[in-house]
């Protein structure tokens, strides 16, 4: 859906990750073809101080909020939708094995609630008003931002918090371990070779305003969210469907124009590249198409959010990066080989996720920036 | 804002039939488990694999659906709310992983949160969008206000709201001095205008959210938000159900800081509920 008449902008961005501790930070790591994951183990190190992997997931959430605060805005009342897939339950596992051998109570329930870390959000930033996460596996991070643009498009908000966080645990790594969908080493998205995806931690948070509220308090916008689409499968729980019928449809509805580039979802999957790079190649040929996975590894439940934010920074940069991993390029769409200047006024994030969730966002330069 | 229900199905440890539920709520009925629905026969390839929770999903689903138009199965978009998700599903997987150090595909499929919604679009050819939310607080008000949001752009909207708590769950509310709650599962087809009960939402959660009065509540509102289905989060919502399905009012919620959320059910003497498919303990 394209958006002519209320206008969401962006005005707050951050993120935390093992490869840095802003969206500038991390888009300067991944031109530099830095990878965040350790190869032996494939899980997240930590490079920079201030990341913390064994932080609660609350926490990381209420920090990532905390850095996206835009200077001036009044968050009474501001809504807080969170992307997240497993919440905390990374914090209880080990408790799990004490209580299924009934030697231990069972772990808290409120660790493992999807909306706790919606819910500790909003408590620590005294906003007091709703809070609900979103969980639609790895495309919730986009989900979210279209439930706050829609929230803003409605009049029923000024502005919108959207936080997007998850930590590895044994149940995630267990799982894509039996799936087969885990690189035997680095993962190669859009490369031919490719052979599966590595699993990776971020927190990343974005506040969306109308343009009316970013303009009333002088606020400085980042970015316009120009479109966004929403689609599902319907075909498969853990496949795609062949001919990318969601995707499409969601790229179709997002974006009312041509991008200058295209952050893919583009987990390193077979299945998964191949049907995207179709779908792009059909609908933006000769449009640059880079990936963060390769960088980053796939961070679930805020990775479509993740992209967002570097979408936002890779517009007031002008670079699009190289795909971290990428050495012989799948046939028919541009994927970037190493990194590239450009002037950009918009870029065009895809996500995808288990269960045939699909979405697209569509952010474009703000004009005050040039 | 204010919505139309026009057709609903649901299922709690209180029966299948949505309209008795206050009754018994006010009578301090104990809820009982949830056995797995009857499978429809249509639905044979997504039923083996599929936990209780979602299989009520499907089953309470498939009367909403059955006379779409593949026009209104490619776009209406699809809400399933959820406090705990597929957690029972993913107690099993982590006994069972944990200690052997790997798990199942499948199981770790049914662990997914939207996993219940993902049947659903597979299932009945839903191509629209797919939002699970993980509700907490305000459960019903959150739900219904993003089901109201989404009908500016669409006729209609499917909200599925449900839990089958899972037995750590269980385990830890009771160990918090809580009363174990009653499964509920509840599937509304929503629209603009039409046929069928209203729901307005009102109540107080910030400067801009949710001010519109709710002029419809009757004297004495709805009182019976019954403890044992409010400590799980979809609780308001399986009431507004019940509420559709008898006399209206106003339904209660927690929200943050000590507010409350309400949202005011006007209900037309013409609409009756139908039952959910009976429990079979077979299966």
């Amino acid at each position: 859906m394209s958006q002519e008449a209320a206008e969401v902008v962006v005005t707050g961005t951050a993120l935390h990750c093992p490869l840095g501790m802003t969206p500038a930070a991390v888009l300067g790591a991944l031109c530099a073809g830095r990878r965040q994951v350790r190869p032996s183990t494939y899980l997240p190190r930590h490079e920079v101080a201030g990341w913390a992997a064994a932080r609660p997931v609350a926490e990381q959430a209420v920090a990532v909020a905390h850095a996206a605060v835009p200077e001036g805005l009044s968050l009474v009342g501001v809504p807080v939708v969170c992307a997240t897939t497993t919440a905390d339950l990374a914090s209880v596992e080990a408790s799990w094995s004490a209580f299924f051998s009934e030697v231990a109570a069972a772990p808290s329930l409120q660790h493992q609630l999807a909306v706790a870390p919606a819910e500790a959000v909003r408590d620590a930033l005294a906003t007091g008003g709703m809070a609900w996460s979103v969980s639609t596996a790895c495309t919730s991070g986009a989900v979210a931002v279209v439930q706050a643009a829609e929230l803003l498009q409605a009049g029923l908000a000024d502005a919108v918090m959207v936080v997007g966080v998850d930590r590895l645990c044994a149940l995630t790594e267990l799982g894509f371990q039996s799936l087969r969908l885990r690189a035997a080493g680095p993962s190669r998205p859009l490369d031919v070779a490719r052979d599966g995806l590595m699993l990776g931690e971020a927190a990343a948070a974005m506040v969306l305003e109308t343009r009316g509220s970013a303009i009333r308090r002088g606020a400085r916008v980042e970015a316009t969210l120009r479109g966004w689409g929403l689609a599902s499968d319907a075909h498969n729980l853990s496949q795609p469907h062949p001919a990318g019928r969601g995707l499409r449809r969601a790229v179709q509805e997002s974006c009312g124009g041509r991008p200058d580039a295209v952050i893919a979802h583009a987990t390193g999957t077979p299945h998964n590249d191949a049907v995207e790079a179709r779908v792009l190649a059909d609908l933006l040929p000769g449009v640059p198409v880079t990936a963060t996975k390769g960088a980053l590894g796939h961070t679930l439940g805020p990775a479509a959010l993740v992209d967002a934010v570097l979408a936002v920074a890779c517009l007031h940069a002008g670079r699009v990066p190289a795909v971290v991993g990428l050495q012989q390029r799948l046939a028919g769409i541009d994927a970037v080989l190493q990194t590239r200047a450009a002037a950009l006024d918009s870029v065009l994030c895809t996500s995808a996720a288990f269960g045939g969730s699909t979405a697209a966002l569509w952010l474009g330069r703000e004009d005050a920036w040039s | 804002m204010e919505l139309t229900v026009l057709a609903m199905r649901g299922v709690s440890g209180h029966g299948p039939h949505p309209a008795t539920w206050a009754a018994q709520w006010a009578s301090g009925t104990a809820p009982t488990g949830l056995d797995s629905p009857k499978m429809p026969p249509a639905l044979a390839p997504h039923w083996r694999r599929a936990s209780v929770l979602a299989r009520w999903v499907l089953a309470l689903v498939a009367p909403l659906v059955a006379d779409l138009a593949p026009g209104e199965r490619a776009t209406m978009p699809v809400i399933w709310a959820t406090g705990l998700g597929e957690l029972t599903t993913t107690e099993a997987v982590l006994e069972a992983g944990l200690s052997r150090g790997r798990v199942r595909p499948a199981a770790f499929r049914g662990s997914v949160h939207n996993t219940p919604a993902s049947l659903l679009s597979v299932a009945f050819g839903l191509t629209g969008s797919i939002e699970t939310l993980g509700m907490g607080a305000g459960a019903a008000t959150v739900t219904l206000l993003r089901t109201g949001v989404l009908l500016r752009r669409h006729p209609h909207v499917l909200v599925v709201a449900g839990d089958v708590p899972s037995p750590g769950a269980r385990a830890w509310l009771a160990a918090q001095g809580l009363p174990s709650p009653s499964p509920q599962v509840v599937a509304l087809r929503v629209g603009r205008t039409g046929a069928g009960a209203q729901l307005r939402l009102g109540g107080v959660a910030g400067p801009r959210m949710l001010d519109v009065p709710a002029p419809w509540t009757r004297g004495g509102g709805f009182g019976a938000v019954p403890p044992a289905v409010s400590v799980l989060p979809t609780g308001g919502l399986t009431a507004v159900a019940a509420l559709a399905a008898g006399t209206g009012g106003t339904v209660r919620e927690w929200g943050p800081a000590g507010r409350t959320y309400t949202t005011a059910v006007r209900v037309p003497a013409s609409m009756s509920s139908e039952g959910a498919p009976e429990p079979d303990p077979t299966q």
